[in-house]
């Protein structure tokens, strides 16, 4: 079904991935409280689910050879503004509460549209743009609730980040669809395919007929799409949602990525890999607040697993390619 | 022939003119800009706000012109201020105190130039693992408060008279310049940012180049936390969340461009005029302070996109014309 | 079989860049199935002929024919899709991709309502194109995990997997082993039977009397004439392709070589194994070899810029700590190199002329660290009426020269240096015929100097006349060295078969 070969290349650092999951957890097992405890663990799936969505549009850029920063200040923008349409209403049925989704969606697409058109069309600098967009994004949220939060919604909004049918969490089953749909896409149409070659050599696709600005402004159109998505599902999850409530998430969506194995020279890596990148930071972060760090000790450490896991990466990859010259050369 | 004299006269001085512009601007539609008693006010931004901005743009400047970036740049000013404060209150020894934290720029700036230089971090990928791994350090070692109440030699020391900080900032800022453009090492730097393996193959040694460069941004960071506490009287983690923004701002809205080999350290003297004139000037026609990340954000893509503007649509319309007349010439 | 139909009729093809004219006013016709192949020296303009053809560069004057259409690309994919590909020397793959993917990136097949991609027929159609090349590769491996001479092939599968008229392949035997060029070979023959026209572009005379039917020979742009295969003689087409005795361009002072400047023993790294070669005083070392076969790396290696296992340099009598070597070192110990791609490595091309030149003295110059900008600008100035720099003043951007100019800037960069080992790559790639000369003359006068001057370059008859003796390169080995004999100069031959097929180690006086 899927391209075998390709997605066994994407999934090899998986194992890794699932050993360091496991020895982390046996870890906070004994030094947290209530780590173990199902309720904690089902949080942990949840934020877990979250970072992932978000992470989507993250994962495409750097595939596609580049980064998207402004996916933490969408997600707030869309969400607030998801949020304050919802507030206007006293009753939100779940009409309204697909109206709110659209909403988010749209705005997210937006300002994805904006960077794609930026940094796909015009070709400026995509760490410059995607960080004053971020800015941007950031700005306007609290602007428009002047600093507030809006919170305080009912059991209709609420179901889907805190709802259950039959016993398991909607934020999870929507989570799955999600991502599966765009592990899919990423492996089984031309879009997908053309994310990976645009990443691999940007020369050899444009030479091969890929249409690579528009490749690139899809890339973060669908980007913003996700983040205004995942928006949504903080303000559901959380009933709240503030002007700072996606601060630092395209940091943590960043070492998701990259714990995943997917690399910053693009064309390496992908969405299957995010999962557990995703899911291995979210129990860190866990962890440590559980053990009592404060949420910027939790970056701080996500900072040091970056460096970290790039340091590696670097180490590995200058093995490697000594090796493989090595072969190529006599051969 | 006059056209292009004009045209060229035009953008050397564009932004003198903006400055110009917007201070008219200012004058005209706001009441209280220019201050009740002559000028006061332009004297406060100039006195207190200039100097601090001055100091960390040109620092940025540095770093943009080598190609790369600091995101850091708040978190070294919270902490170098933080561990000096600690230590002069301490010890009351002032001059250990400002030993100290210009030692800790120092170690920072070395640290981020190694990440980016020998292991081959991306800049913003390091430099913004850096700062949440410094701003966790700094709540660690504030204890999640604040420093405040510095010996009195130390306040004498900067504000002697109102004029110290601003001359201080500007004769740091002009031996910074002299440095870049007529020094070995400065044209180093701009070499490293040009072309980077060529500067290697000329022989320079651009892992140097890149701790060099990093160590200056974080002196650089040092005096400009020695400058805010002498201002505010006190420190705590929150000092410099909004630095590299703002640095990123006034040295893009100064005439630098953003690529790596251009621009120049004194075109951010202007480049912070302008904008501290635009957020105090907005301030003062009651937009509240909450739209200043907004203004950034949007500051900095407006300045990128004028940047590019002229040189882009004007080889634009040459090639129209240029294939005009081949078409003519080949039927 | 070839008939005389006519599939693409090129009318005075001219092509023009700052300061040199690449193509000048070339007409001939390729024929319906037939192998066209394409001669001449380096800068010659094969190179740039057909990648007018192909889409990659515009047609700045003259006409093209295809298949009785009149054809005007604008671009490779609008080419592609009349029909015309080309098979670059240079790879572009996409490493972390399959084969398949490789092959069809751009145009992948769909199948279904939702216009998915099919990646079962993808591979299973690429593994068929594979199979009938008689290559040995999976549709399913990833292209990073092939050989080059593999990854080579694969550029072949893509370029045959679409429907050509006329397939330009440039060099495509370059890496191969006599085995791959057979196949090749079988794969051309099988192509001409389908009536696709192959242009083919190669250095390698005994390859054209066992796959051409016709040969054109180009000299300096122009087209000099065209030659049925069955009734040729060789010593005709060289003298076409050279047009004037090789002697007379290069004018080389062959003085007796002085002490030793740099020799290495048993050097060995990534991409060269157990080379052990020399360079004296007054001498200019040639070093001849196919591309890929590792001469760069092992220039880079000498000049501290790429790294090495084993073995030792010893520079003016002194050993150089091999593990440590890098580029600074290598400066001050007075070895300068230029490399092959000026613009990406050799040039700061937003920068000024003047800036450029003084850039490797910087440090040398000005002890105390601030620079004079008076003396740097009478270094230039000299440096630039030294080289007969054709430029209006030293400000000028390098990237608004020529190529040839830009290549004179870089030497000129290496001059000030005054280091007693040049290492030239490619000296004269992409360089007009005035400059190119002006370079030779430079080099001579190095020579002269008492300076040791290594050259790399595919250009054989630059070699053959400069060179006071050549060291041949395949795989990363040398295997050759030969002399210049003061009567008959350098066996060409003898060079060409040491660079693709090997040898021992002789020290052969020719």
């Amino acid at each position: 079904m899927l391209n075998i070969r390709l997605f066994r290349n994407e999934i090899k650092r998986v194992p890794g991935i699932a050993y360091g999951i496991i020895i982390v957890m046996v870890i906070f097992a004994f030094t947290a409280r209530n780590f173990m405890n199902p309720v904690n663990l089902e949080n942990i799936l949840r934020n877990a689910a979250i970072l992932l969505v978000i992470s989507i549009g993250g994962t495409m850029a750097i595939l596609a050879g580049k980064i998207d920063l402004s996916i933490g200040g969408i997600a707030t923008l869309s969400g607030m503004i998801g949020g304050i349409y919802l507030k206007s209403i006293p009753e939100p049925n779940a009409f309204n509460v697909l109206i709110s989704i659209l909403i988010s969606i749209a705005v997210g697409s937006a300002v994805g549209a904006f960077n794609g058109f930026m940094i796909g069309y015009r070709g400026y600098d995509n760490w410059l743009i995607t960080f004053s967009t971020m800015s941007i994004a950031f700005g306007l949220a609290q602007t428009i609730t002047g600093g507030n939060i809006v919170s305080g919604f009912n059991r209709t909004v609420r179901f889907i980040g805190s709802g259950q049918i039959f016993g398991i969490r909607v934020l999870l089953i929507l989570t799955f669809i999600v991502v599966g749909v765009m592990i899919f896409v990423m492996h089984r149409t031309r879009f997908g395919l053309h994310v990976y070659a645009v990443g691999d050599s940007e020369t050899c696709a444009k030479v091969s007929g890929v249409n690579v600005k528009k490749t690139l402004f899809m890339v973060y159109l669908l980007s913003g799409l996700f983040a205004g998505l995942c928006g949504f599902l903080l303000l559901s999850k959380t009933n709240s949602v503030g002007p700072t409530t996606g601060d630092g998430y395209e940091f943590n969506a960043i070492a998701a990525i990259i714990v995943g194995g997917t690399t910053f020279d693009g064309g390496k890596g992908g969405l299957g890999s995010t999962v557990f990148g995703a899911l291995f930071i979210t129990i860190v972060k866990n962890g440590l607040q559980l053990i009592g760090l404060s949420v910027f000790w939790q970056q701080a450490c996500v900072g040091f697993f970056i460096l970290g896991i790039i340091l590696v990466n670097a180490l590995n990859e200058k093995r490697a390619v000594k090796n493989a010259k090595r072969r190529i050369y006599h051969d | 022939m006059t056209k292009n004299i004009n045209l060229s006269l035009l953008k050397k001085n564009s932004r003198l003119i903006v400055l110009l512009l917007l201070l008219v601007f200012f004058a005209a539609f706001t009441d209280t800009f220019w201050g009740i008693s002559n000028w006061t006010n332009i004297l406060n931004i100039v006195l207190d706000q200039f100097p601090p901005l001055l100091l960390i743009a040109a620092g940025m400047t540095m770093v943009i012109i080598m190609r790369g970036i600091d995101l850091s740049i708040g978190a070294t000013v919270a902490i170098s201020a933080s561990l000096g404060a600690i230590v002069m209150n301490s010890t009351q020894n002032v001059a250990l105190g400002i030993l100290i934290s210009l030692l800790v720029g120092i170690i920072v700036g070395v640290c981020n130039g190694v990440l980016i230089s020998v292991v081959g971090v991306p800049p913003y990928i390091a430099t913004i693992s850096m700062k949440w791994i410094l701003t966790g350090i700094c709540l660690v070692v504030l204890n999640g408060s604040s420093v405040y109440g510095f010996p009195s030699e130390f306040k004498a020391l900067l504000q002697s008279t109102k004029y110290n900080c601003f001359i201080i900032s500007l004769v740091l800022i002009f031996l910074l310049a002299f440095f870049m453009e007529k020094t070995v090492f400065g044209r180093n730097v701009y070499v490293t940012g040009t072309n980077e393996t060529a500067a290697k193959l000329s022989g320079v040694n651009t892992v140097m180049v890149t701790i060099i460069v990093f160590a200056i941004v974080g002196v650089l960071s040092s005096i400009t936390g020695l400058m805010y506490m002498s201002f505010l009287g006190g420190v705590d983690a929150n000092l410099g969340s909004s630095f590299p923004i703002r640095a990123i701002a006034a040295s893009l809205i100064g005439g630098n461009a953003f690529g790596g080999g251009k621009g120049r350290v004194t075109n951010t003297i202007i480049g912070a005029f302008i904008m501290l004139v635009l957020t105090n000037g907005l301030l003062h026609m009651g937009i509240p302070a909450v739209w200043q990340q907004f203004v950034l954000g949007a500051l900095i893509i407006i300045s990128v996109v004028a940047e590019n503007f002229d040189v882009k649509s004007f080889l634009k319309k040459r090639k129209k014309a240029v294939r005009q007349l081949k078409k003519e010439e080949i039927v | 079989m070839v008939g005389h139909e006519i599939m693409l009729d090129i009318k005075n093809l001219y092509k023009s860049f700052p300061g040199v004219i690449a193509v000048n006013d070339v007409s001939f016709q390729i024929r319906k199935g037939e192998v066209h192949v394409l001669i001449g020296e380096n800068g010659a303009g094969k190179s740039t002929l057909v990648k007018m053809l192909a889409g990659i560069y515009s047609i700045e004057r003259g006409s093209l024919i295809l298949d009785g259409e009149p054809y005007a690309p604008q671009s490779v994919i609008e080419a592609r899709a009349k029909g015309i590909s080309i098979i670059h020397q240079e790879l572009n793959m996409m490493t972390n991709r399959t084969v398949a993917q490789n092959v069809f990136v751009g145009r992948e097949p769909l199948k279904g309502n939702l216009g998915l991609v099919d990646v079962k027929t993808m591979n299973i159609e690429c593994q068929r194109i594979l199979d009938s090349l008689q290559l040995d590769i999976r549709s399913t491996t990833l292209v990073k995990d092939l050989s080059i001479a593999q990854q080579q092939m694969v550029e072949l599968t893509k370029a045959i997997s679409m429907n050509n008229k006329v397939l330009i392949m440039d060099e495509p035997t370059s890496s191969l082993t006599s085995k791959e060029i057979s196949n090749l070979f079988q794969v051309v023959k099988r192509l001409k039977s389908q009536g696709v026209s192959i242009i083919y572009i190669s250095h390698r005379m005994e390859e054209i009397p066992v796959i051409g039917d016709r040969v054109t020979v180009m000299r300096d742009g122009c087209f000099i004439g065209t030659r049925d295969v069955s009734s040729l003689e060789m010593q005709e087409l060289i003298t076409m392709m050279v047009g004037r005795k090789i002697e007379d361009v290069y004018n080389r002072e062959y003085l007796v070589p002085g002490e030793e400047v740099i020799r290495t023993e048993g050097l060995t790294g990534l991409r060269f194994r157990n080379v052990s070669i020399s360079a004296r005083k007054n001498e200019v070392v040639g070093i001849a070899g196919l591309v890929g076969a590792g001469r760069t790396e092992i220039a880079k290696a000498l000049f501290g810029y790429d790294p090495i296992e084993k073995g030792r340099i010893i520079l003016k009598g002194k050993d150089i700590p091999v593990k440590k070597h890098n580029p600074i070192a290598a400066i001050r110990s007075g070895i300068a190199f230029l490399p092959e791609n000026r613009k990406e490595e050799g040039l700061f091309l937003s920068m000024p002329i003047r800036k450029n030149i003084s850039q490797v003295v910087l440090k040398r110059l000005f002890r105390n660290g601030i620079i004079r900008e008076s003396l740097e600008k009478k270094i230039a100035k000299d440096a630039i009426s030294k080289m007969r720099i054709m430029t209006t003043s030293d400000e000028k951007l390098v990237n608004e020269l020529s190529g040839g100019n830009q290549q004179k800037v870089v030497v000129a960069k290496w001059l000030t240096t005054n280091s007693d080992l040049v290492i030239f790559d490619e000296p004269t790639r992409g360089i007009d015929v005035g400059a190119k000369s002006e370079i030779y003359g430079l080099i001579n006068e190095m020579a002269r100097n008492g300076k040791a001057v290594i050259i790399i370059s595919s250009d054989m008859p630059e070699l053959i006349g400069l060179a006071d003796r050549i060291y041949t390169i395949k795989d990363g080995e040398v295997t050759g060295l030969l002399e210049h004999n003061p009567e008959t100069g350098f066996d060409q031959e003898k060079i060409m078969s040491l660079i693709i097929e090997g040898g021992n180690v002789e020290h052969q006086a020719v």
